[in-house]
């Protein structure tokens, strides 16, 4: 069709890719195979296993065999499909973000993975050709040289990142989630004068180093994703380039960012770090999340000075209002509430009388800091939110990017004159909003007649 | 002074017959698997509780909410945005601006054109948007107006 082929290499990577992804039914249906103990199931299995591989191998080779492509100055062609047949033409005008990347294999064999999107929304890059010459792609792409001020992390930064990063803090809880659930210690607590019991303790130092083991296990794998980070700025395009095992350089076009979010989590506030993230219209980072990493840590200090030799659209926020002194204790009678309903619902459990108490005065604790930290920031070319969950946030997003701004009012909040405010913006993920909760709804009604009049304005920059 | 256009009456015995249909399928299927706890003899308190709740759930679906959702369901035009408001519980008041408007769209569901209504979706680039139960009329008219009132806005 066209005059290019990916790699033959695609092939038995793409087979491999695809057994990982059925890896547990395999263990499960060799699992299964031992505990019966016959021979001829566990070479069954094997047998199975094996024509897996050879259907996968026979697929991906007619997917390469079919999978051509070419480009020009203009244009970019690509066909694809073994029983329908697909043409894709993209022209380059129309892409906003490339993203190379390449596994060690991929170096050794001077191979890339080049992903382009364009701007119609969603998660899921465009265009992804995988397994392309290197220096193909370099001509294409004309790579520029590196300019001098760019963004680096140092090692001691890289690991304080990787202790703080929310894709860690995702994987202890489903670590914890999935241990309480089939190793529970309901048995132990049933019993009369439960803490003399040797097993419940044995139960907790075994989960507090099981916790603590995930930790250092998540925060490197996360620290080898973000190894050697470095942004850099060349005109309006921004470029990222992180990873040990993939290395990963993703183009974007600065024009293209539609709002900053500052993440702060705990740790991070202790030494006086922030994390910059960044929404795109399509998002492709690899973490899980929808919004792309532009600084993973930086110093306070040192905040402004980066984001607007970057990101000169955008502007920290000067004069923050919190919210009135009134409102500020509602988020702890939430808390308490919806924590006391959750808790409801395991009433026949034995820990629950245990455990009610300080998880209450957890979730007072984070609804105290959550009244405490709300606050919101207006000028006429944005619109700021701060809230805290467990990470305190900072949302900023030009007047210019706002799609629509919607406004909530429970019965409670009509009565005594809150509401909540949700700022849209387009967003990797379809129907994002950045929402302050118990704005006094005035102050709503301001921010809505503010956007009205100010909508069009964008900063000088 | 009306604040905004409200929906037809009518509208809310549409959402009355939705609920009711979903909910009749509901009842069916617990009906069902609840025969068969007696078969298997399965204490007897749980399924009333479950029962319970389930009847309350119904209730609110059928009787409350779309009475309370009608009483706050509706739209306004301005010279350069529309304002939707929906709630029940909860009271949304949403501002999309005309020009971010793409696209404007009328659906009908059996329910819908027995009673000759139809909703209405706007999609911005970031989210959708719903006005349920307009008059056909009514509704096309606002499509009509949506998209003249888009031409001249995007003009200046």
């Amino acid at each position: 069709m066209y005059n290019y082929r990916r790699h033959p290499l695609v092939i038995p990577m793409g087979a491999i890719r695809s057994l990982w992804a059925a890896i547990l039914p395999i263990l499960f249906s060799f699992g299964q195979a031992m505990r019966k103990g016959g021979e001829f199931s566990f070479l069954t299995n094997f047998g199975i296993l094996i024509g897996l591989i050879l259907l996968l191998l026979i697929f991906e080779f007619l997917k390469w065999r079919s999978f051509t492509y070419e480009w020009n100055d203009k244009e970019i062609h690509i066909a694809s499909g073994i029983w329908t047949k697909t043409k894709t033409t993209v022209p380059r005008s129309a892409i906003t973000a490339v993203d190379r990347s390449a596994n060690p294999i991929m170096k050794l064999c001077g191979l890339v993975t080049l992903k382009l999107e364009t701007a119609a929304g969603g998660k899921e890059a465009d265009v992804v050709l995988s397994y392309i010459p290197n220096h193909l792609a370099e001509e294409w792409l004309e790579e520029e040289q590196h300019s001098q001020a760019a963004y680096r992390f140092t090692g001691k930064q890289l690991f304080l990142y990787g202790a703080s990063s929310p894709a860690t803090l995702v994987a202890m809880g489903a670590v914890i989630g999935l241990l309480s659930d089939f190793l529970s210690p309901d048995h132990l607590l049933e019993k009369k004068e439960w803490w003399k019991h040797q097993g419940l303790w044995l139960w907790i130092a075994g989960l507090t180093g099981a916790v603590s083991l995930l930790w250092i296990i998540a925060s490197l794998v996360v620290a080898s994703k973000y190894y050697g980070f470095t942004l850099e700025r060349n005109e309006g395009v921004l470029t990222i380039s992180k990873g040990l095992w993939n290395r990963r350089t993703m183009r974007i076009r600065a024009e293209q960012i539609q709002s900053l979010v500052l993440m702060q989590h705990p740790l991070q506030a202790l030494f006086g770090y922030v994390s910059v993230r960044a929404h795109l219209t399509s998002s492709s980072d690899e973490d899980g999340s929808f919004d792309n990493v532009l600084f993973p840590l930086l110093k306070k200090r040192d905040l402004k000075s980066w984001i607007t030799y970057y990101t000169p659209e955008y502007t920290l926020p000067l004069g923050k209002t919190p919210l009135p002194r009134k409102f500020q204790r509602a988020p702890i009678w939430r808390n308490i509430i919806i924590t006391g309903w959750t808790l409801l619902l395991f009433f026949w459990k034995a820990w629950t009388l245990w455990i009610t108490i300080p998880l209450i005065l957890i979730a007072a604790g984070l609804g105290y800091l959550q009244g405490k930290t709300a606050a919101w920031d207006l000028t006429d070319y944005h619109i700021a939110f701060t809230s805290q969950r467990l990470a305190k946030w900072t949302a900023i997003i030009p007047m210019s990017r706002v799609q629509c701004i919607k406004t909530y009012t429970t019965p409670f909040g009509r009565q005594r004159g809150y509401s909540t405010i949700a700022i849209h913006h387009i967003s990797g993920f379809i129907g994002h909003a950045a929402e302050l909760s118990y704005v006094p709804t005035p102050v709503a009604k301001r921010i809505v007649s503010l956007y009205q009049l100010n909508r069009r304005k964008k900063g000088i920059f | 002074m009306k604040e905004f256009e409200k929906v037809p009456y009518r509208a809310m015995t549409v959402w009355k017959q939705r609920a009711a249909l979903m909910h009749a399928i509901i009842w069916i299927v617990v009906g069902v698997g609840f025969f068969y706890a007696q078969h298997y003899s399965v204490p007897l308190l749980p399924l009333t509780i479950i029962g319970g709740l389930l009847l309350i759930w119904s209730i609110l679906q059928i009787g409350i909410l779309p009475r309370l959702r009608w009483r706050f369901h509706g739209y306004r035009i301005t010279e350069q945005d529309v304002w939707l408001y929906d709630g029940g519980w909860s009271q949304e008041i949403t501002v999309v601006p005309l020009f971010r408007v793409q696209h404007v769209q009328l659906g009908q569901d059996p329910f819908l054109r027995r009673a000759n209504l139809a909703n209405v979706e706007l999609e911005t680039a970031a989210t959708k948007h719903h006005i349920r139960g307009l008059d056909l009329h009514q509704a096309e008219e606002l499509r009509d107006l949506l998209l003249q009132r888009l031409k001249e806005e995007k003009h200046v």
